[in-house]
């Protein structure tokens, strides 16, 4: 399994453990080599006390015997000697001196006396006696034995190697030569010895104890073990013969150096001893013998290496422990994590409101914080972004919106080329008719209306350019094309109107007028695009068609669809035309033919409800004001007009002065003393012509009517005329 | 018929354990009791006086007389009718003195040295030739700037004495060297001193011995006498002429016992070893076993030269000659002996 996807128990114990046995592992190398190399030296510097001590002592005791040999041959060389002198001068040296064995003058061969080859006088302890014995004769030629024959060819006193004496034991001669004047030459003449038994010196090198099975010993010059707690060693094996018996040249480089008056502290393989061991060696200088101390190194190092035993098993209790704190912690940390895993996994799937406990270490809580903050803070902004969406889309046809957020260019300004159909409405006279409300309920008023108007626009994918007050200017066809836009925006238009009565009612039962609606619709190629700039831009409708679309709206009475002759083209097989007009448009040659549009066809199957058209003739005519109106401005007033027919939705009457079709006017009500009613009427002219009975009659059609006035005109009809002419 | 009692059983067990116990320590203190005729044997020995036999060693006991000490600790010597006493040799009783003043019947001598004890007046007699070769040598220090033979020119020589110095007298009068003579005894000493820069030495001794001092064979300048043309067959069994005259039978018997002992010795060397040691114990030479142990081996290659299987103890005619002739070459002898006079064949004539 690859390091990284191991759990964090694992990875951490095998790192932190790795880590701190490495660690562990080098401390305790270090302190233990260096606690050994301490006590290597601690041991060094005892040892070299113990065996510069032991060679004091060692030396004393030869330096004693040293001095008689130098002593008596000094005297030998200066006093004329006789036999009865000698003897007398042995026996006194050895029996002042419990160190000496024997002592004894060999003298050259003839030296003493010319006609005695030998001549050797040797005193020597026997018991608590001292023994005189006259040595020398063919059994004991000793010019040929070492302590004679040595001093004599190196001219110098000097210790011999240790031998086997009488009855066993281990002894060692101190030789002087000692030297007369003869023809004007110094030659020899004989040699001073005395024998020492070496049995005291095995008691001082036996006292040195080491630890438990550590011991010295002693070589003598050639190498030879003096001393040795091995008994068999003694005199029989020197270092060399043991290094050979046991083949290891490292001990014989040891002995090499010891018998060469070296000094040091070494370490000794296995062999010498069966284990490892330190070994001490200092030289005797008098004697060139060398003494050795053995320290085993397991006793030597007895108390490191239980600290080390020790060490190691704290150690690995330690990391036993240490794995298990590690596992426990690291599920505890993980075990937060886990649950934010599965957390997360939830607000993947959308749901914003999952939460994990700010609980734990300060990493994790803070974790958790932030992870329960990122879940409030997609909950809002999603809140936000559904917000800013739908408000977006009740500014913005849900059609842009989503072509919008869709795509990034759809930003882009610039527009394009598309034929489109246009609708514009407008509410007759809604100006006059809310100048008397309230602002709130202006808004509200209007706004009821606008909200039908616009579901319904919206259902016909119409993109509602514009609401301007009370008029609304919108188009089908972009920015989705839509083939049969024409027929939507016709359809639309008629739904509109259709709608109508339903939110008259809800005016009427509020107290509010009543409104009447003209819708108009064209066809045409217009330019679509963002209008403006990046700042405040618009998605709008740019083209000579709009303008058109606009003079045909304001032809339309209210309850009334008019489209152009371009969109009849496009609907005329769907749809059940009314009045036909030619309008005088401004800025266009000739007249154009506008079409009322009554029903639509499948699918929409809409049709308007056919209005009150007929016109009840009054009984007498009913005198009335009337303003002529020039951009909602009164512009004059004529008193001279009589209602002779009247309608639900308009009214015929006969006048005096002038009144041009298409004119806007409004019409007073008057009361039995002549004065204006309130409720204001306001109209087209839609036809001006003779009277039969002479002068000018002209039809009016209302275009707004204040719900006091339509109560008079319903009184009124509803006395003139039957009800089943509805 | 009552079958024994449990009691009685136990008291004939322990009759016969008795009896065997002391048939046995019997059979154990005298080897070879068990065989048939041995009682009568013995018997008959004890009857007639065993001839005395003294044999003396040319050195102090050492493997170099594995033999001889195996001979007589196995009973070889005894097998053939003979009771020796075996003396304790070294430098102060050289085997030729010992024999020409009675006090030993046999010694062993290097050849050399028994041709010019002969050609000088005395007469001895070789009756067995053991080390084919030589293993004589110089030893010097290289410290003390000695490299090659001309370097030994003045210089201070340790001899053992007449009866070791036939080959080296040759060598030196081969080199025309000049030297100050100084007797060495047993021990080396004198030159681990410094007191003499050249010391005589055995291969199969001295030589170990220097090394065990801690001396490094690199250290170490040798000359061998083998190596200049003066490789003289050594050790041999030696006796005056009038004793092989009068007692052929026990010159015989004593040389084949002891060449059986150096057989055995050879075939059984940890044995020979222990044997050996117990001399060496009890004469209290300073030595130890390995160094012993050394010495038996090369003796091995001396004596055993035709090979494991061949025989031992013949002195051929060539090597006496070549020997003899070398030595009268340098004027240490003026005649050389006659052969047939000088030696007599003991190993391979026929048992009685």
């Amino acid at each position: 399994m690859p390091i990284k996807n191991r759990s964090l128990a694992s990875q951490l114990i095998f790192f932190i453990l790795t880590s701190v046995a490495v660690i562990f592992l080098t401390a305790s190398i270090y302190s233990y080599y260096a606690s050994e190399e301490g006590i290597v030296r601690r041991a060094s510097e005892n040892a070299r006390h113990l065996s510069h001590e032991t060679v004091f002592r060692i030396e004393v005791i030869l330096r004693g015997v040293e001095k008689i040999s130098s002593n008596l041959a000094a005297t030998l060389e200066h006093l004329p000697w006789q036999e009865q002198n000698l003897v007398p001068l042995l026996r006194t040296a050895v029996s002042n001196n419990k160190e000496l064995f024997g002592l004894g003058i060999g003298f050259e061969p003839y030296g003493h006396n010319p006609k005695s080859l030998y001549f050797l006088p040797y005193v020597f302890r026997s018991g608590d006696q001292l023994r005189m014995k006259m040595l020398g004769g063919e059994s004991y030629r000793y010019f040929y034995l070492d302590w004679y024959q040595i001093p004599r060819e190196l001219g110098r006193p000097l210790w011999s190697e240790p031998y086997f004496g009488a009855g066993n034991v281990i002894e060692a001669t101190y030789s002087v030569p000692f030297y007369r004047e003869k023809d004007g030459r110094r030659e020899m003449a004989g040699v001073v010895s005395a024998d020492i038994s070496l049995m005291w010196l095995k008691d001082i090198v036996s006292a040195v104890k080491i630890y438990k099975t550590g011991y010295a010993f002693l070589l003598s010059q050639n190498g030879m073990f003096v001393t040795h707690p091995e008994q068999r060693l003694i005199m029989r094996e020197s270092i060399f013969s043991l290094a050979e018996a046991r083949n290891d040249p490292r001990i014989r480089e040891v002995g090499r150096d010891m018998i060469r008056g070296g000094e040091g502290f070494v370490p000794i393989p296995r062999s010498l001893i069966g284990k490892r061991s330190w070994l001490y060696y200092a030289p005797v200088p008098d004697t060139g013998w060398s003494l050795g101390v053995i320290f085993p190194e397991a006793e030597l190092f007895a108390d490191a290496h239980r600290l080390l035993r020790r060490s190691a098993a704290v150690a690995v209790l330690g990391l036993g422990i240490l794995a298990a704190v590690i596992i426990v912690i690291s599920r505890r940390i993980t075990r937060p994590l886990r649950l934010l895993a599965r957390k997360t996994a939830d607000i993947a799937h959308g749901d914003f409101t999952a939460t994990v406990p700010e609980t734990g270490t300060r990493e994790i809580a803070h974790l958790a914080g932030s992870f329960n903050r990122m879940g409030r803070e997609l909950t809002d902004y999603m809140e936000k972004r559904d917000f800013i969406r739908d408000t977006f889309g009740r500014y913005v046809t849900p059609e842009v919106v989503k072509r919008l957020l869709e795509s990034k260019e759809a930003l882009e300004m610039g527009g394009e080329t598309r034929e489109v159909s246009l609708l514009i409405s407008d509410l007759r006279g809604f100006t006059a008719l809310t100048a008397d409300m309230e602002p709130e309920e202006i808004i509200a008023f209007l706004n009821r209306y606008l909200g039908k108007m616009i579901e319904i626009l919206l259902d016909y994918r119409a993109v509602i350019d514009e609401i301007l007050g009370d008029g609304i200017l919108a188009f089908f066809g972009a920015p989705e094309p839509l083939k049969d836009h024409p027929v939507r925006a016709v359809a639309c238009a008629m739904a509109m109107q259709a709608a109508m009565d339903g939110v008259n009612s809800l005016n009427e039962a509020d107290g509010m007028p009543i409104l009447e609606m003209g819708i108009a619709v064209n066809t045409g190629t217009v330019v679509v695009g963002n209008i403006g700039s990046e700042r405040r831009s618009k998605y709008s409708v740019v083209g000579a068609h709009v303008n058109f679309a606009s003079r045909i709206e304001s032809f339309a009475l209210g309850g009334q669809v008019l489209i152009s002759a371009a969109t009849y083209e496009r609907v005329k097989d769907l749809v059940q035309i009314g009045d036909v007009l030619q309008a005088e448009m401004k800025g266009i040659p000739g007249k154009s033919t506008l079409y009322e549009v009554r029903a639509i066809g499948s699918p929409h199957n809409i049709q308007l409800k056919t209005r009150r058209q007929t016109l009840v003739t009054l009984p007498e005519p009913v005198r009335i004001h009337l303003l002529r109106m020039r951009e909602k401005v009164v512009v004059s007033s004529n008193e001279e007009v009589w209602v002779t027919h009247l309608g639900e939705t308009a009214v015929r009457v006969a006048f005096e002065g002038d009144l041009v079709e298409w004119e806007d006017v409004r019409l007073q009500m008057l009361n039995r003393k002549g004065a204006p009613v309130p409720g204001k009427v306001y109209g087209k002219v839609t036809q001006v012509q003779p009277r039969a009975a002479g002068g000018l009659e002209a039809t009016i059609r209302f275009t707004s009517v204040a719900p006091e006035a339509y109560q008079i005109i319903r009184r009124t009809l509803d006395a003139a005329a039957p009800p089943e002419a509805r | 018929m009552r079958s024994l009692s449990i009691r009685t059983y136990l008291l004939l067990s322990y009759l016969a354990l008795i009896l065997l116990l002391t048939v046995g320590v019997w059979a154990i203190a005298e080897p070879g009791m068990l065989l048939p005729g041995h009682f009568l044997k013995t018997a008959a020995a004890q009857e007639t006086p065993r001839p005395q036999v003294r044999f003396i060693p040319q050195w102090q006991p050492q493997a170099q007389f594995a033999g001889y000490y195996v001979a007589y600790e196995k009973g070889f010597y005894r097998e053939r009718g003979l009771e020796v006493e075996i003396l304790r040799g070294g430098p102060e009783w050289p085997p030729s003195e010992m024999l020409n003043g009675g006090r030993a019947d046999f010694g062993t001598l290097q050849l050399a040295a028994g041709i010019v004890r002969r050609a000088r007046g005395l007469k001895l007699v070789n009756v067995c030739q053991l080390a084919q070769h030589s293993a004589l040598m110089l030893v010097a220090k290289k410290s003390s700037g000695i490299n090659n033979p001309q370097d030994i020119n003045g210089k201070k020589v340790g001899l053992w004495g007449e009866d070791f110095q036939g080959q080296i007298d040759a060598f030196f009068r081969k080199f025309n060297l000049k030297v100050q003579t100084v007797p060495q005894g047993t021990t080396l000493n004198l030159f681990l001193r410094g007191g003499v820069e050249v010391a005589s030495a055995m291969w199969y001794n001295e030589y170990h011995l220097l090394l065990n001092t801690g001396l490094n064979p690199e250290e170490l300048t040798t000359f061998a006498m083998a190596d200049y043309g003066f490789d003289f067959p050594e050790d041999g069994i030696y006796c005056l002429e009038q004793t092989i005259k009068d007692r052929p039978q026990v010159c015989r018997a004593f040389v084949q016992a002891s060449i059986a002992g150096w057989q055995y010795a050879f075939a059984h060397p940890e044995e020979a070893l222990d044997i050996v040691m117990k001399y060496v114990d009890a004469a209290h030479v300073p030595t130890d076993r390995v160094h012993q142990e050394w010495m038996l081996e090369h003796l091995r290659t001396m004596i055993l030269s035709r090979g494991p299987g061949g025989p031992i103890g013949g002195l051929e005619r060539e090597d006496y000659y070549r020997t003899a002739e070398a030595l009268k070459m340098d004027g240490t002898i003026k005649a050389i002996p006659n052969f047939s006079q000088f030696y007599h064949d003991c190993a391979n004539a026929d048992k009685k």
